[in-house]
């Protein structure tokens, strides 16, 4: 696993509640990821979805929200 | 109203789901029943003798109470063949036809016994199965949780198709040497037996309890039809038989070649020694196209082809099934996965249209505000979209993916498996399946269950497979659980049931608006307070409890119990169950 796939992991593996700035730095990892962890990037992916409620209660609001998780 | 063979179809789906079901009750019976009596003693084996007719009252209680509910409902069946009798003019066939005499009701009788006796067939199988695992973990002093594993895997059995690869090989070497004199051969046969037995819970056959108990729901109406109506058609002289029912885009080749025909007993027994694609069995009155055909065969005479009545008894229209919301042409169930190269490709509009009309039911299972309007909590869902239905292609770094018709008749099939799980954990049946997955393979928020065609896709699945087992390494665990299946099917079914996992942590036992945003089993899995760190099978199920519950959940419900954190079968039984 690449440091970049270990960061992501580490941020969705937090367990105080997640904030923008954790969303931010996952998904610019995303853009990043190789080739050959996309697919597990993309599992990860769906755990952060499932944290976005908690991230968006945090900061009172969604503006920092990524389209495509709008 | 309803023909025969629609009549029978439902019966027999039903039958099975509902045998199913009794089953996981009585796996759950079982293991309690166990942990009362053990409660502070050692398992010994005069515990385990003792605990024999206890086990027969449960197998009874559960299994043979619901065989002799689903048997009392062959009067159904009778019921829709005299339905059929009386539209056939009095001067056209015997007065015995048209009604149900002495000897008939003798025979149901007797049918019916035969039918019971094949529940109880299996209902012995089961407790002599059983009764002898508890024994021997007494002999050999093994590990409760060992005990409780190898019990649920006796009752549900590890069946599911990832396992067939495994149970094949070793039937094959059943086959090949179990009447073998050489020493070494024997040998063989008897370990692969004793690994079929105990690790499988199947027999030299490749089968097991639970297979066999949705099989003998199965067979035993079509069983007690077939004799019934052949016996209906030599009391009153008729000696030909019409194979009935309708074709639909599934039908098999075999049931589309033969539809309509009519034949004597003995030409229809010479047309079923022949073999053609889904064939199962040999008596054209009971086995007929193969497993879940529609089709059927009835005493009929040539000259009633032109009464218009009559035809509507015996053919039904075909859009009358095509359209209705039960009627799947891919056919799938928790108790019986369908196999990859048995789906059949669907069109998108089919689909879509389907599944539209089961999530607008769907979705009045769901809480509500006082006003009426449903609760949003996940981002991407919009309320006006529950009971929606949407699919899309995507681009992504220059490629182009693309659900294909074979891809929908896999969701098709999924989406009855996923409805299983639904019932068996007391949960609302998805309302909504959407293509905005993002990034993310798949996720589940709201009922709504969003897919992403870049990883899903039958031609997008990955091919790589972890022989990874507990008390390895933890370091070398795969990913995701899909690494542990061979058969692409099965791995996108282990994300379709990961997908699931937190529609339940999400849905169960939620009655109010408040509890929607805070659902108890999500509470739980905090109190948890990170006991499933490091014991889960795949490095997914580390990130965080819903993780480890979606992940624990797939490997548990696809038959991998072995591979299951005992953590996640405590929780399930204590907070979700």
């Amino acid at each position: 696993m690449s440091k970049l796939f270990e960061e992501a992991e580490a941020i969705l593996e937090l367990e105080r509640t997640l904030n923008a700035d954790d969303y931010k730095r996952f998904k610019e990892i995303g853009r990043q990821i190789p080739d050959n962890e996309e697919r597990d990037f993309a599992w990860l992916s769906e755990g952060l979805y499932l944290r976005l409620p908690e991230i968006v209660k945090k900061e009172g609001n969604d503006n920092f929200l990524e389209e495509e998780d709008k | 109203m309803a023909t025969k063979q629609e009549i029978l179809s439902k019966l027999a789906a039903s039958h099975e789901q509902r045998i199913s079901k009794v089953l996981f009750d009585l796996e759950e019976d079982i293991i309690a029943q166990l942990q009362r009596a053990t409660d502070g003693v050692p398992l010994t084996t005069q515990l385990a003798i003792q605990l024999r007719p206890n086990l027969k009252t449960l197998i009874e209680q559960n299994y043979l109470k619901e065989g002799t509910k689903i048997i009392s409902e062959y009067d159904e069946v009778v019921k829709s063949f005299m339905d059929f009798t009386r539209t056939i003019p009095d001067d056209l066939v015997s007065p015995k036809f048209k009604t149900l005499t002495k000897p008939d009701l003798v025979l149901i009788n007797q049918l019916k016994q035969l039918s019971f006796s094949g529940f109880e067939d299996v209902a012995n199988r089961f407790l002599d199965t059983i009764a002898t695992e508890i024994y021997s973990s007494a002999v050999t002093g093994k590990p409760f949780p060992q005990v409780v594993e190898n019990i649920r895997a006796s009752v549900n059995g590890v069946y599911r198709r990832s396992n067939e690869a495994a149970v094949n090989r070793l039937v094959a070497i059943v086959e090949e040497n179990r009447y073998s004199d050489d020493p070494i051969a024997k040998k063989k046969y008897l370990d692969a037996r004793k690994i079929l037995h105990s690790k499988y819970a199947s027999d030299i056959r490749g089968e097991n309890m639970r297979k066999y108990a949705s099989q003998i729901a199965h067979d035993s109406i079509m069983q007690f039809d077939g004799q019934f109506t052949k016996h209906k058609g030599q009391e009153a002289g008729i000696n030909t038989y019409k194979y009935t029912g309708t074709n639909i885009t599934t039908t098999r080749q075999f049931c589309r070649g033969q539809l309509n025909e009519i034949k004597s007993e003995e030409e229809w027994r010479n047309v079923f020694t022949g073999n053609w694609r889904g064939k199962s069995g040999s008596d054209p009155f009971v086995n007929r196209g193969g497993y879940r055909c529609r089709h059927s065969l009835i005493p009929y005479n040539p000259a009633w082809d032109t009464i218009e009545e009559v035809q509507t008894k015996v053919q039904p229209k075909a859009t009358n099934i095509k359209t209705s919301a039960d009627a799947a042409t891919n056919v799938s169930s928790l108790a019986s996965p369908i196999k990859l190269d048995d789906v059949v490709p669907v069109t998108k509009a089919y689909l879509v249209n389907k599944l539209n009309k089961q999530f607008q039911k769907n979705k009045e299972d769901y809480v509500k505000y006082e006003d009426g309007r449903s609760p949003v909590r996940h981002r991407g869902t919009k309320r006006e979209n529950y009971g929606n239905v949407r699919f899309a292609n995507k681009r992504s770094k220059g490629r182009f993916y693309e659900w294909t018709e074979k891809d929908y008749g896999i969701i098709e099939a999924m989406m009855q498996e996923l409805d299983d799980l639904a019932v068996k954990y007391g949960v609302p049946k998805l309302r909504s399946i959407s293509p905005n997955a993002g990034s993310a393979v798949a996720s589940m928020g709201d009922g709504k269950l969003n897919l992403n065609v870049k990883y899903l896709a039958l031609e997008e699945t990955a091919s790589d497979l972890s022989l990874w087992k507990r008390g390895d390494d933890i370091k070398n665990r795969p990913f995701t659980a899909d690494s542990y299946f061979t058969n692409k099917l099965d791995k996108i079914r282990s994300t379709y049931y990961h997908e699931f996992a937190h529609q339940i942590h999400q849905q169960k036992f939620v009655g109010t608006t408040s509890q929607y945003f805070s659902p108890k089993l999500e509470q739980d899995l905090i109190q948890l307070g990170g006991k499933w760190r490091n014991q889960g099978a795949t490095r997914y199920s580390e990130k965080n409890a819903k993780e480890w519950f979606a992940e624990n959940f797939t490997l548990y419900e696809m038959g991998k119990t072995e591979l299951v954190d005992p953590n996640f079968i405590t929780f399930l039984k204590e907070k979700v169950l």
